[in-house]
């Protein structure tokens, strides 16, 4: 199993708390798409042997491509991969994006998953954070997505806005209720220096909740999840049966994906990940040379087991024990001696060979994880 | 080039300066124009050779070179530069230099004028009768202003102006003026080779190689290769194997007389036994005298490090012990806490020494320690008429055991612009300070002297200065004699519990301000945790300040965007590396920097 990123580094404006390089101009979009159409010439032996299960157009917005540009990409990746055995493509969308030509304009291709980008259900939240879209529109999208031929869907919110209220919170949850969104992302909003948020914040324009109330939103979206069925098999990712997210899935498994586009992440399923330039002029310069400017890191067997207890310990299937023991005796006990105060105040409870977050220990996963680093 | 071997062609100098005001750089130019160095060679400010003296951009060991110049006579001379540490805790060493030298040049930055720190190290040049010979530094700078310092100068010192030389360290403009100009006015050396051995010891160095060796000033007398020579104030014997001069490396000579600047190697391999100040005589010299004013440098300071993994202990003794080899000023002895298990009370000249040998531990030794609130040595008498010396507040007996507490006092000099007099009283007077004299040197210097508390200074008494009188204070001190004093223990609790290294003597009167500061400061650098914590002061069972850290609500950030594991990996990595930093007080992690930052408590 392998999947496939494409970053697509273009955003028709910049969010107040996104702290990426990217580009809010348009200039170097055909630029891009045409260096990435190369880069998948130059890159095919990365995933070899690996059947090819998943691609996700990531950004950025990738929704701001056309639908020629989404059929050269899926021409140019039908040539150089088999796509017969795909189980997920996503796309990631902002809700003004989806119109019902942009449907339309992807019916025919392998697409068969939307993220939407919806963030809050209030307009005045969508103001405070610089979305380009309205709660109208996230409502205009859903019901385009419900109807077209995809297999599933997905939307992210954030929590912890500024001014927010619990009733807020709650309400933003029963309208996803309402939509019958089968997946759900939700993250507390993290203030980035050096964003447009954090200036605000300072400046006292905006208020953020206090961490007690960020924490009763997180408490009060995981009793929620669980009351209407949601699986919450990752610690910000929630789903109905049968409608995880694979590709995504991929990063926390340890599974090997090829990034492609700037600034794109890539793993080889062993011990390489490397990463290309971030910067879009630079990147498709060096491509037009033949050539992909990437640095690239080797995991040390360290490394491995950081990665291995930083990612597991926010699924559900937790950190099990034969995995660690598999990595070397000395990295079962490392663990265990490191999380045993977590066990005694139940952040963390092993059962069957697998240690588990509670829900207590799912406020503290950070903490949890680099308490058993080894560095 | 061979130097005229007579000792009229010798002259001996240091360098007063203000930290800044181009010292290093303006010696780096001296030994390029001499050819006493290469330029390929010059590490930017060859003198002060150890990474931190760059850095902290001060001299913390005295350093010595000979250069040698031909003047307009067509003779050679022979150019000692001795260059002197730039810090109070190190005054004693100041002085030292400055006894082995006829003359200094007193360099001062054109765009800043004269600096008070300048101040004390200037009149003890005097005070040593040295020929001072004023530069003004930068003239190449556009803010230069030569006629202000002129005037500060002329007012200083009493000089003509014409006898100040204009120079650039970075053009190296003037500088052939100063060689010219040492050459000129400051005395040769006096003294007679053939008389009985005097050189005064005035810096050590320890080499991993050759074991210790002493740089001195002969003033009377020829010191030889294979002499058997004795140190005067520590009776000891040796045979000097090797002695010679310092240029860039150390070169062998057969001997050194009367008025020369040089290095002996005896295979001490321990700097305790060389003592700055000490005399060098000839062996069986019954006659011999020492030179004035050596004095036995005593700590001043004393504070327990402890290693952050009690598993480091030894490593930590032994790294303990090879900085001992070449900083013979500091003392250790092991010790125990109950908060920090096995470590060593240490003693100092200073607070800046303290912290210089916390930095070497790690950066020479990858030592990383915590150290405990510094505190002065107190002497304790007992109802049952024991003395005993508390080195340590732990030490300190039950107070209804106690007769008395006696606190050493210092005799401290201000030197500074009398605008700044009355913010300056009002600081000494908070520290239990009495103003003893008020002395103006010129109408724009004022000295004051105080009888004060040497534990008042320990903690921000220099910072404080430096920030009411806008850095124009300079500050030096001696030990004054033992006073008795009303102290009283201050202890720390952290959730209920003892932290016994954050135990404090304080003056009563000062108790409940200074825990009240302890602990808002605490709560300052203690991170949260996932529990509340109450930080408490107390005097015995009595709580006098109390502040509470709330808990930790949540640690756990969102996504990984598009795959990029590695990112999230390095913050955490980062993340652990600031916990081993940190050391488990009961349940509590206590950040390493905690102990010695707590009591920074202005800033």
């Amino acid at each position: 199993m392998s999947g496939i990123y494409i970053h697509i580094p273009f955003c028709k404006r910049k969010c107040h708390y996104c702290n990426f390089h990217l580009s809010a101009s348009m200039k170097y979009k055909d630029d891009v798409v045409a260096a990435i159409l190369k880069e998948i010439s130059l890159t095919p032996d990365f995933l070899k042997g690996k059947q090819l299960s998943t691609i996700y157009f990531g950004g950025g917005t990738p929704s701001i491509l056309s639908s020629e540009d989404f059929a050269l990409i899926f021409n140019q990746l039908e040539a150089h991969y088999s796509l017969d055995c795909l189980k997920e493509v996503t796309v990631e969308c902002n809700p003004d994006d989806v119109t019902p030509d942009f449907i339309r304009g992807l019916e025919g291709t392998p697409v068969n998953r939307y993220s939407l980008g919806v963030q809050s259900f209030y307009d005045g939240d969508l103001r405070a954070l610089n979305r380009t879209h309205t709660k109208k529109q996230v409502f205009q999208a859903i019901e385009l997505i419900r109807h077209s031929n995809a297999k599933s869907w997905t939307l992210d919110l954030i929590y912890g806005l500024p001014e927010m209220t619990m009733e807020r919170w709650m309400s933003n949850l029963q309208m996803t209720h309402a939509v019958d969104a089968p997946h759900i992302s939700a993250y507390a909003l993290t203030v980035e220096p050096r964003t447009a948020l954090y200036h605000f914040i300072q400046k006292r324009q905006l208020r953020l909740p206090d961490d007690g109330q960020v924490t009763a939103h997180f408490d009060a979206l995981m009793r929620w999840a669980g009351e209407r069925g949601y699986e919450h098999y990752e610690i910000s990712n929630y789903a109905l049966r049968g409608h995880r997210a694979v590709h995504n899935s991929s990063y926390w498994e340890g599974q090997a994906y090829l990034g492609l586009g700037p600034g794109a992440h890539s793993f080889d399923g062993a011990f390489i990940r490397r990463w290309n330039v971030r910067n879009n002029p630079i990147y498709v310069r060096k491509i037009a040379r033949g050539e992909v400017p990437y640095t690239s890191e080797m995991l040390t067997p360290d490394d491995l087991y950081n990665e291995y207890v930083m990612t597991r310990l926010r699924l559900s299937s937790g950190v099990s024990r034969m995995d660690l023991s598999g990595m070397g005796e000395r990295y079962l006990h490392r663990f265990e001696e490191a999380i045993s105060p977590h066990v005694e105040s139940t952040l963390i409870q092993l059962s069957e060979g697998h240690w588990r977050l509670t829900d207590a220990g799912k406020h503290f996963a950070d903490r949890i994880a680099s308490d058993a680093f080894i560095i | 080039m061979p130097a005229m071997n007579d000792m009229q062609y010798i002259r001996n100098f240091s360098v007063i300066a203000h930290i800044d005001h181009g010292k290093s750089t303006l010696s780096d130019r001296l030994l390029e124009f001499t050819g006493t160095v290469g330029q390929r060679e010059l590490q930017a400010q060859t003198l002060d050779n150890m990474d931190l003296e760059r850095e902290k951009g001060i001299t913390i060991k005295s350093h010595a070179i000979q250069m040698y110049h031909q003047y307009k006579d067509k003779k050679t001379y022979t150019l000692n530069l001795i260059d002197t540490p730039g810090h109070v805790d190190f005054s004693y060493e100041v002085s030292r230099s400055i006894a082995a030298c006829e003359g200094a040049l007193l360099l001062v930055d054109a765009t800043q004028g004269i600096q008070a720190q300048t101040i004390s190290n200037l009149y003890l040049a005097i005070d040593n009768d040295l020929e001072i010979i004023p530069v003004i530094n930068k003239i190449d700078m556009p803010s230069a202003m030569i006629e202000e310092v002129t005037e500060q100068i002329v007012d200083l010192i009493g000089c003509d102006p014409d006898e100040i030389v204009h120079a650039s360290g970075k053009t190296g403009e003037g500088v052939e003026n100063i060689l010219n100009a040492i050459i000129e006015r400051i005395p040769a050396p006096e003294g007679d080779p053939e008389a009985p051995l005097q050189a005064l010891i005035f810096d050590s160095v320890f080499n991993p190689f050759r074991g210790v060796i002493a740089y001195f000033r002969v003033f009377n007398g020829t010191i030889r290769k294979k002499q058997p020579i004795r140190f005067h104030n520590t009776g000891k014997e040796y045979v000097a194997e090797e002695v010679g001069i310092l240029q860039m490396d150390q070169v062998p000579k057969p001997a050194l007389s009367a008025g020369n600047v040089g290095y002996v190697i005896t295979g001490i391999k321990d700097t305790r036994e060389i003592k700055v100040g000490d005399t060098i005589t000839a062996v069986g010299d019954q006659e011999a005298q020492p030179i004035q004013g050596f004095e036995e440098v005593k700590p001043m300071v004393f504070a327990g490090i402890y290693p952050i993994d009690n598993d480091d202990f030894e490593d930590l003794r032994e790294s303990l012990n090879k900085l001992q080899l070449n900083d013979a000023s500091l003392v250790f002895e092991p010790e125990s806490s109950v908060a920090l298990g096995f470590g060593f009370r240490c003693g100092f000249l200073g607070m800046l020494h303290l912290e210089i040998i916390q930095e070497r531990l790690s950066r020479e030794f990858d030592m990383e320690v915590i150290t405990t609130i510094p505190n002065v040595s107190y002497q304790a008498t007992t109802k049952k008429g024991e003395f005993l010396i508390i080195n340590t507040p732990n030490d300190l007996p039950d107070p209804t055991l106690l007769d008395f507490i006696e606190e050493p006092y210092i005799d401290a000099q201000i030197i500074t612009k009398p605008e700044f007099i009355g913010s300056i009283m009002k600081l000494c007077m908070d520290k239990r300070g009495i103003l003893m004299k008020q002395v103006y040197l010129t109408t724009t210097r004022v000295e004051l002297t105080f009888h004060m508390p040497l534990a008042e200074i320990v903690f921000d008494f220099y910072d404080n200065l430096k920030s009411i009188s806008r850095g124009y204070a300079s500050f030096d001190y001696a030990p004054l004699d033992y006073r008795r004093s009303d102290l009283v223990k201050m202890d720390i609790k952290l959730n209920g519990e003892n932290v016994d290294a954050l135990s404090a003597l304080v003056h009563r009167s000062k108790a409940e301000s200074f825990g009240r500061q302890i602990c808002k400061k605490l709560k300052e650098l203690l991170p949260r945790q996932q529990f509340v914590i109450a930080i408490q002061a107390a005097i015995g069972a009595k709580i006098i300040a109390r502040e509470t850290i709330s808990a930790l609500r949540k640690d756990v950030t969102a996504k990984c965007y598009g795959g990029d594991i590695s990112r999230k990996r390095k913050l955490l990595e980062k993340q652990k590396k600031g916990k081993k930093k940190m050391r488990q007080v009961g349940k509590i992690q206590v950040p390493q920097k905690a102990f010695l930052e707590v009591l920074k408590l202005n800033k």
